[in-house]
């Protein structure tokens, strides 16, 4: 299949979107077909001086949240509860034109091309993500009883990958659904109950003092999720945050 | 976080935000349920303006009440479209929604619009400075006669027709606002987010329905003096 990349240049040289076509196959994964992009401009650098296109990868299984791109208007392009890297070609007709973007947000800066500075993100996580309790060596399975529905819940949130699709999709460039599930999936087990009114202030604060916008239900974050976290997450933050506010 | 800090930050705005909306729509439904009256003619609908300016002291409770609550969420909405707005400074050049719907998107629009029909709508029919020849008459009991006031006012198609845009402003607001509150407030999870979500629709549509009837009447003849 024939299909062309228009994709948002961004370093010393350039500024803006530029076109690549290149013969890809259906089979090949969306990251492996700008692989092959990239191979066409080192190969034929006198005629596209940019250089190759940078863009964020790791794990290329669809866990780790590096891949982070706008595709055809969709964060992590056209499927559902699918990243970037699980993106198949055939999610693509033969002679279509793919506009790529970065993550567009003030608290994410554009570092190089599609590549841009989650920093924001990893901040908040620090500001109470955690629970600071040495917990050792790994505790019997059941020694602390968590119900089933508790522990499903927790799970959910907990599958957040960090990838920053939420802020991408959001009207607002709002972090909620980020913040909301990491909040939660805390705040709802015993082990880190303990901590919960701190986590929360801390990290919203976090939040707000990295420039993300504030959350007005257009519920686009959930939407465009790749571990489909419901929106549920923000209501639940926000109860957590009054909560911890009533108390402190 | 100061428990000051709570207030002002993204979330802290938000339930402020819900919370005075939430007694905003409260009196929406009041005024309307009210004001519908008027379909029962001049003798009860004048008998209840009366009852409401008998009301003295707790008439302004209500107003101060209500004043505070527009502040409030003016003041709010402002911070917070100001900070969303600050959130993006370049834009994408596609981004397509998938969720999100009309209403949700033309909220800080449909807000402005409200403002201004509320300062008119004061001017009109509480202060009555946009229309005075009709607003100081009194009926046969030495009552205002709110009723000719009103059905006279809106026999006007331009004014009948502000107050029908306006209002249809005003429903499409409610429409995502009233869901909204229960979201931001974090009652619309798990088995109540169904039913929760259909309570912002539900109340658009009364409020446009209600609160049309009553000018489209009085233009088309229905309600007469
Ligand atoms: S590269 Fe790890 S999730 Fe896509």
């Amino acid at each position: 299949m024939r299909v062309t990349f228009k994709v948002w240049r961004e370093n010393d040289e350039v500024r803006g979107f530029r076109s690549y076509a290149i013969e890809a196959n259906e089979h090949m994964s969306f990251l492996e077909a700008l692989d092959v992009v990239n191979e066409m401009i080192i190969r034929e650098h006198e005629k596209y001086p940019e250089g190759p296109i940078a863009f964020d990868h790791d794990c290329r299984e669809g866990i780790c949240g590096m891949c982070s791109m706008v595709i055809d208007g969709h964060p992590h392009g056209p499927r559902q509860a699918t990243t970037t890297c699980q993106l198949h070609m055939r999610s693509f007709g033969d002679g279509d034109e793919i506009l790529v973007e970065p993550w567009r947000a003030r608290a994410f800066p554009v570092i190089k091309d599609l590549v841009v500075d989650r920093t924001a993100f990893d901040t908040i996580q620090q500001a109470g993500g955690y629970v600071s309790v040495g917990t050792g060596a790994a505790p019997d399975a059941n020694a602390l009883p968590i119900g089933k529905t508790v522990a499903d819940e927790a799970f959910d949130y907990a599958a957040c990958i960090g990838c920053g699709a939420c802020v991408a999709a959001c009207p607002n460039a709002s972090g909620m659904l980020f913040v909301g599930a990491k909040v939660v999936h805390l705040a709802i087990l015993p082990q880190g109950n303990v901590e919960r009114s701190q986590r929360v202030s801390a990290m919203v604060a976090a939040h707000d003092e990295a420039g993300f916008g504030g959350c007005t239900n257009h519920e686009e974050c959930e939407a465009a999720c790749p571990k489909e976290i419901s929106v549920d997450a923000i209501a639940k933050l926000n109860v957590e945050l009054m909560r911890a506010a009533v108390r402190s | 976080m100061a428990r000051s800090a709570v207030w002002t930050s993204t979330i802290g705005l938000k339930v402020a935000m819900a919370a005075s909306g939430l007694g905003m729509v409260g009196f929406v439904l009041f005024h309307m349920a009210g004001n519908l009256q008027v379909f029962a003619g001049r003798d009860v609908f004048n008998a209840y303006a009366h009852f409401l300016q008998s009301l003295g002291g707790l008439l302004w409770i209500a107003r101060l009440g209500l004043i505070g609550m527009v502040a409030l969420h003016i003041w709010a909405a402002t911070k917070l479209a100001l900070r969303n707005y600050a959130a993006r400074p370049q834009g994408y050049a596609s981004l397509k929604s998938r969720r999100t719907g009309v209403y949700a998107k033309t909220m800080l629009y449909t807000g402005i619009v409200v403002l201004a029909y509320i300062g008119y709508h004061i001017a009109h029919l509480t202060l009555g400075v946009a229309h005075p020849e009709y607003f100081n008459a009194l009926d046969e009991l030495g009552r205002k006669d709110v009723y000719t006031n009103f059905v006279i006012s809106f026999s006007n198609p331009i004014i009948a027709g502000t107050y029908v845009i306006a209002n249809v402003a005003l429903a499409a607001h409610l429409a995502h606002a009233t869901t909204s509150v229960f979201r931001s407030l974090g009652l619309s999870v798990g088995r109540f987010k169904q039913p929760l979500q259909m309570v912002g629709p539900a109340v658009g549509l009364i409020v446009a329905v209600g609160n049309t009837s009553m000018p489209i009447a009085c233009w088309l003849g229905v309600l007469s003096v």
